[in-house]
């Protein structure tokens, strides 16, 4: 895991903060929980990669909804190891796709994928919560994307 | 009292934890931190999992150093390998330890000044006290009616002002009582905004002292006769507003920056907004308990307010535990470990490690303010 992606992930961890149960199932009673949060921001992050290679502007709209929920559902059933591998994965494809990229549509997807992750994420957390992390999430997913492209 | 005497600002802290939600939670907590405390330090190491003697439920201190509560026993975990954290006895209650600190801080107790405080910890925490409070703000209340919608309105709002300013810090409520003054102030004016001329027979209700031992079951009764009367959606709105009120408030207390020099008192303003917080996610808890009480509700209704209750309950607690850690470490040595924690990861070069602390006990634990990232980071000052 790259300094810059710990960083990431961190960052959107922080941005969750206390809200962490609008992301964890009803029941559950969590405290102390820093790893587990960071992990989380990790899932985030790598729905928002996903997003901008897998899709580069050609799903929008539900469909996008859709697909940046999949992911996360996804990522979430697996391990910390594959969630970090997933992580490092969709970091790298995300940054080749920004490659073929102006920097108008690069806005302009990030702003689709943000949106819907929002929207996904409002699913089962307060919508401002939801709206708040995902803006995190694009911002620390972009600054991780330029960063890779650069080294 | 001298906010700057070190023994005030003790006061101030216990205090300002023994009134959060009421006394007997507090109690609860503070038994249960002594309970703790008196385990051998090679069972209070991550990895172990308890369980509180004669209480229901398992904790488990994972080996990242996080916890979760269960309540039941996982599969796979062997019951011999439960820690029970017994009963003490021995602990003196929050109630003996603070009017304690009272009469030591005044070093007499013929001065007015402590009898007073001391008198309103005593009915605090009495049996009757919420029963009491109810039928005072009933009787208020109810005399308004006649006077017409806007006068309820208002002596609602001035009443939670005093409630949750000098009510609170002169322990003459408790965090509950607040709440439950918060809920009916919000939904009232919901019901006013409709302005559908049917409000004065829920609000005749709304102060009738009969069979409410307490503001909050006031709130929750109105909440019930809303639903009755078909303004669920109305009460929906209030709760979410209280809520909002809580994160913001909450954003407010991190967003706050120090206007002093003296990192004790600024952080005393940190988690006295932190307890403003704490107990707005407490009413919206307690409306999101009382909604769902309501037999009409829908399934997806019902699901999404069990979900956000979870959630601002577990919001809540970080605000307790923050709140009990402030007691803990009014002597710093907290703060000195974790800025030896801090300084040592970054000695060895393992940045991440240090920043996960960071990450742990500002944002996630809320122990601390994020202005207070330079304290933990600087290892050189004391």
């Amino acid at each position: 895991m790259t300094e810059n992606l710990d960083q990431a992930k961190l960052a959107v961890a922080s941005e969750i903060g206390p809200d962490i149960a609008e992301f964890t199932p009803s029941g559950d009673k969590n405290f102390l929980v820093p790893a587990a949060v960071a992990l989380l921001g990790g899932v985030f992050l790598t729905a928002f990669f996903k997003g901008i290679a897998e899709t580069a502007g050609k799903k929008v709209g539900e469909a996008l909804v859709d697909f940046v929920g999949g992911v996360i559902h996804d990522i979430r059933g697996k391990n910390a190891s594959e969630q970090n591998h997933e992580l490092e994965n969709s970091s790298k494809a995300a940054a080749a796709a920004r490659a073929e990229l102006s920097p108008e549509q690069l806005a302009a997807i990030s702003a689709a994928v943000e949106s819907a992750l929002a929207k996904a994420l409002a699913k089962g957390a307060d919508e401002d919560v939801a709206s708040r992390v995902a803006a995190r999430v694009r911002a620390e997913g972009l600054k991780v994307i330029r960063e890779e492209r650069a080294a | 009292m001298n906010p700057w005497d070190p023994q005030a600002r003790a006061y101030a802290a216990l205090q300002r934890y023994y009134v959060l939600i009421d006394p007997g939670s507090a109690e609860n907590g503070w038994q249960e931190e002594h309970r703790f405390a008196a385990l051998p330090q090679a069972q209070r190491t991550p990895g172990h999992w308890y369980r509180n003697a004669g209480e229901a439920g398992f904790i488990h201190y994972k080996p990242d150093g996080s916890g979760q509560f269960h309540e039941t026993l996982p599969a796979g975990v062997d019951p011999n390998d439960v820690l029970v954290i017994p009963a003490n006895a021995r602990v003196p209650s929050m109630f003996d330890y603070l009017t304690g600190m009272l009469r030591g801080l005044v070093r007499t107790e013929t001065s007015p000044e402590v009898k007073a405080m001391i008198a309103d910890l005593t009915e605090l925490s009495s049996p009757g006290h919420a029963s009491r409070l109810a039928r005072e703000v009933a009787g208020e209340g109810a005399e308004l009616v006649r006077a017409g919608t806007d006068a309820v309105l208002s002596y609602l709002d001035q009443r939670l002002a005093r409630m949750a300013g000098t009510g609170l810090v002169s322990s003459k409520v408790t965090g509950f009582d607040v709440a439950g003054m918060m809920l009916m102030n919000a939904v009232a004016h919901q019901v006013a905004a409709a302005k559908d001329a049917q409000e004065t027979t829920l609000f005749r209700r709304m102060f009738d002292p009969s069979g409410v031992p307490s503001v909050a079951e006031m709130a929750a009764r109105l909440i019930h006769d809303c639903f009755a009367q078909g303004r669920g959606e109305q009460v929906g709105i209030a709760i979410k507003a209280v809520r909002k009120g809580g994160d913001g408030t909450l954003q407010l207390a991190r967003e706050q920056r120090p206007d002093g020099e003296h990192r004790g008192l600024d952080l005393d303003g940190y988690y006295d907004a932190l307890q403003q917080a704490g107990i707005r996610f407490l009413a919206a808890w307690w409306g999101h308990q009382s909604a769902l009480q309501v037999s009409t509700l829908s399934e997806s209704d019902r699901a999404t307010m069990e979900k956000t209750a979870n959630a601002v309950e577990e919001k809540l607690i970080r605000v307790k535990t923050a709140l009990m850690y402030a007691i803990k470490d009014l002597d710093e040595t907290r703060l000195r470990e974790k800025r030896a924690l801090i300084g040592d990861f970054v000695a060895k070069g393992q940045l991440d490690q240090a920043d996960l602390v960071l990450f742990d006990v500002i944002d996630s634990q809320l122990f601390y303010p994020p202005w207070f990232r330079a304290v933990l980071k600087d290892t050189a000052s004391p």
